[in-house]
Formats: C-alpha cells, structure tokens, sequence
C-alpha cells in the first residue's frame, strides 16, 4: 500500500457521504524516497558485514609474527655510516629529491620554488630552475636522465628536459603535463620517460602521457589528500601503492584503475610508502610516528616498527637494496635504521639541524640520501 | 493544520516529500502542496541518490577486496626473509663493500674547472 500510484482524495463530506476524487499519477519521488532510505539503510548494513568479514578472513592466516620467523635469522652488528656529502644550495626548506639511475645524479626541490639538480659525487650544481610557485612538494628524475619532473602548489606536474648545454634557460623548454585540482604532492615516471604517476591534495592519483597531456587513467578511492606514491619493481607488474591523510595504504592496478587491496592500521597521515625490493610488501612511514610493512599476498599489516622513545612523525621511508634494512626519516631530525625482519632498530643517524623531510636509497644501495628543513641534503654511506 | 480523523504515517516536514496519512475508515492519503515540487525536495533527493551510488560503490569495492587470495603469514613471512637473505650480499648498505668500491666512502675528488 505504500506504492500506490493514484490515490484518492477526500474532499469532504456531502450529506454523510465522502465524495472521493482519483488523484492523476502521482510521481514516483513519494515512493522512492522511502524506497532509497530503505536501501541505504540496507548497503550500510552490507558494508558493516563485509567490513568485519574481510578482518575475519584476514585474521585466519594471521598464524605468526614475521619477527618470530625470524628468530634463527643472525642478529646484525653496528653500522657506521655517516654523512659523506652535504649539498648546499637551496634557500629553504628541502621537500623532495630523487635518484638518477646513473647512481651519482639527484633531483632536489624545495620551498623557495627552485629545482637543483647535483652530482653527489663532486658535490656540483649542474642545473637549476626556479619554478613558478613555491612549495615544490615533488619532483622525480626521468628514467633515461634526461628531464626530470616538478610540481607543487602550482597544482601541475612539468617536464623540464634537461640541455647538456649548462647556460641554456631550462625554463623554456617546460612542459606541463598534469593538472589536478589541489596541490601535486608526489610523482614518478613510470618504466619510461612516456608517462607520469601523480598524487595530489584532490583526493586522486592520475597516470599522464608525457607528451600529449593528456590524462591516461584516473585512480579515486581515498577520502582525503594524497600525499605519497611508490610504483612496484617492474617485474612485478603494473600496480602502484599511494597513501594519503585518510590513514589509508591503497593499492592500485594501473590498467584498470581499480583499487585491488587496502590497509587502514595507522593512526595519522601516511606520508611515505615504498615497495620492498621483491614487490611483495610495501612499507609506510606515518604522523603517529611508527613504520609499517604489509604484504600483499597475506593482506595483512606484519610488522610494527616503533619505539616508546620515538614520538615524532615519520615523513620518509626506502629499504636497502636487500630489503633487509628500513631507513626512515623523522620530524624529530634524526634517521631511524630498523632491521625490517626482526623489528628491531639497529641505528640512528644525527645531522640534520631540521626535520628530514625526505630519504631515498640510489639505485645501486650504495648510499642513501635525505633532504631535510635545514636546507640541505645529505648524503649517507 | 492536521484534519481531524487521520493519522500521520511519517515525520512531517516543510521540505520533505509529501507524508503519508491513514483515515479511519483505512484509506490512505498524502497532501498535494507546493513544498512537494521544490528544488529542495528534488536537491534531497539527488543527494540521497548520490549518497546510494557511493554506498553501492563502496559496498561493490569491499566485496572485491573480500575476493582477494590470501596466503598464510607464516609463508609470506619466509618468502620476504629468503629475499632479503639471498640479497644481503649485494646490498652495500648492510655489509660494506670492499675499500675503494663504494665511490661515496672515498674522499671526494677536487673538479677542475
């Protein structure tokens, strides 16, 4: 009786007779507001269930702690490493930098709106560009070495290819390639110097061709700003991993666009992500102060990397070349180093007179590097 | 104004779509009034129609990921341990390198410019 169609209205009474009137068709708003209330009423329930289905079968594999099977594993020593470059040259703080496959070339951009790239080896400047905007949140080497990618506040991602010619003004060549609709908070090449992997302040990631523009794939799925990407080892495939302030880890395929895994344990914004060496797991690094590693074929959060005394953000995390050793980078200054199996940390490295803001390990785990607030970068071995 | 002799079925409101009202001799009415065709009244409606395709999406999105294959985390555990022991010698961070491998140990060379 709820759907009815016509109904009739009384319009009064005649002598003691209610005289009826049939109403024309009536709309079906009436009836589909109860209908819609009914069925969201309906998928919420569903959603709860599948929610706690989903820990539940998570759980039934969860059988031991990655740092109980490493028990028998040898303990490791002491590390000596320090600092065995500093690059002087940025004006303010230190956001982003990043490796060239050479193992000796890096990208870096900072606050006061410039890009520099170095020779860590040498220590040399040998380009710089000053972009547009402020706040240059990222910036990427391109595979071959030669353009390297930036953006930021400027809510775009350019292409900057870079001229052997050192006088020549790399500003006009610039070719803006993605446009999102907040900041640009990170972004990668992809296998090519073809196509850019971004993550943004909207919400979004998005794959772009370089050379056209144009928006090849779109990836919706977080609640909140992005803030980090990391692309899997190649020979795993095409899938890339973004965590973002929603405290969710999502794991993407590249092709279709769909989200095809999750992780919600952290307790704040998730602002790093990297993919350990095999593509099996990735680690994160978050404001509420701990790393994280999770692997994808157990769909699950393994291991915790925290300590009582380490009450400060996390902004950055890479692995060693082994994948043994987890690097991350604190807003308290300083370099935590955690044997990623065991749990446990095994260094940590003083220098930076300002948040490190930044950390990658190069191409062939020699050295890794880390950008920091007190506007330099330093190189670690 | 509620006539006398019926009943209100459902929570009346200004912007709401019309309420539903039961006499008492059981017919069932609702009043036809301007309210009914307003632009809130439709706005109310795409917003709830807009709240069930996310909540469709989200529930298609969790039954996806309800679908993926698991394995234990007793072997997924082993498989990462393996990789980093069978790497663990190339990886110069972790075990050093020999004196005059690692180009970043040696003190930096001056460029002549």
């Amino acid at each position: 009786t709820r759907h009815l169609k016509t109904l009739a209205l009384t319009l009064g009474n005649c002598h003691g007779q209610k005289i009826y009137m049939r109403s024309p068709p009536i709309p079906e708003m009436a009836t589909q507001e109860v209908q819609l209330n009914e069925t969201l009423a309906h998928l919420k329930t569903e959603s709860e269930t599948l929610k706690s289905k989903l820990e539940e079968e998570r759980a039934k594999l969860h059988d031991v702690e990655l740092h109980q099977v490493a028990e028998k594993v040898e303990g490791l020593g002491q590390f000596v490493m320090k600092t065995r470059r500093t690059l002087k040259g940025h004006g303010n703080k230190v956001l982003c930098m990043d490796w060239c496959k050479d193992k000796r070339r890096i990208v870096s951009s900072s606050q006061d709106g410039k890009v520099i790239v170095w020779d860590a080896f040498t220590t040399n400047k040998e380009h710089a560009v000053t972009m547009p905007c402020t706040w240059v949140m990222a910036c990427a080497y391109a595979p071959s070495g030669c353009a390297v990618a930036c953006g930021g506040l400027d809510n775009k991602c350019s292409v900057y290819p870079l001229s052997l010619d050192k006088n020549e003004n790399l500003a006009a060549k610039k070719k803006s390639v993605a446009m999102h609709t907040n900041y640009l908070s990170a972004c990668s090449f992809t296998n090519s110097d073809m196509q850019i992997l971004t993550s943004s302040g909207d919400g979004t990631c998005a794959l772009w061709d370089v050379e056209s523009g144009q928006l090849l794939q779109s990836f919706h799925g977080h609640a909140a700003d992005v803030l980090c990407l990391d692309l899997a080892p190649s020979e795993t495939g095409n899938t890339f991993v973004s965590g973002g302030c929603d405290k969710k880890a999502n794991v993407w395929d590249m092709r279709s666009g769909q989200c095809i895994q999750s992780f919600e344990t952290h307790e704040s914004d998730i602002n790093s992500v990297r993919y350990y060496p095999s593509g099996d797991a990735f680690a994160s690094g978050s404001d509420d102060a701990t790393c994280r590693l999770y692997d994808l074929r157990a769909d699950r959060e393994v291991a915790i990397y925290s300590k009582e005394s380490i009450i400060f953000g996390v902004s950055s995390v890479d692995f060693s070349l082994s994948g043994r050793l987890l690097f991350g980078g604190y807003n308290d200054y300083t370099i935590n180093v955690w044997d990623v199996l065991k749990g446990t940390r095994v260094s940590i490295l003083f220098g930076h007179e300002n948040r490190v803001s930044t950390l990658r390990v190069s191409p062939d785990g020699t050295a890794f590097c880390t950008g920091s607030w007190d506007h330099t970068l330093r190189i670690w071995a | 104004m509620s006539p006398r002799g019926l009943t209100a079925l459902s929570g009346v409101s200004g912007h709401s779509p019309p309420v539903w009202f039961q006499s008492l001799d059981g017919l069932f009415f609702f009043f036809l009034n301007k309210e009914y065709f307003s632009p809130q009244t439709i706005s109310n409606n795409m917003t709830s129609n807009s709240n069930l395709s996310n909540m469709r999406r989200l529930v298609e999105q969790l039954k996806l990921e309800a679908s993926v294959e698991r394995i234990k985390v007793s072997q997924a555990a082993a498989e990462l341990q393996q990789y980093c022991l069978q790497n663990a010698g190339k990886d110069a961070l972790l075990v050093g390198v020999p004196t005059g491998s690692n180009p970043f140990r040696e003190p930096r060379s001056c460029a002549v410019v």
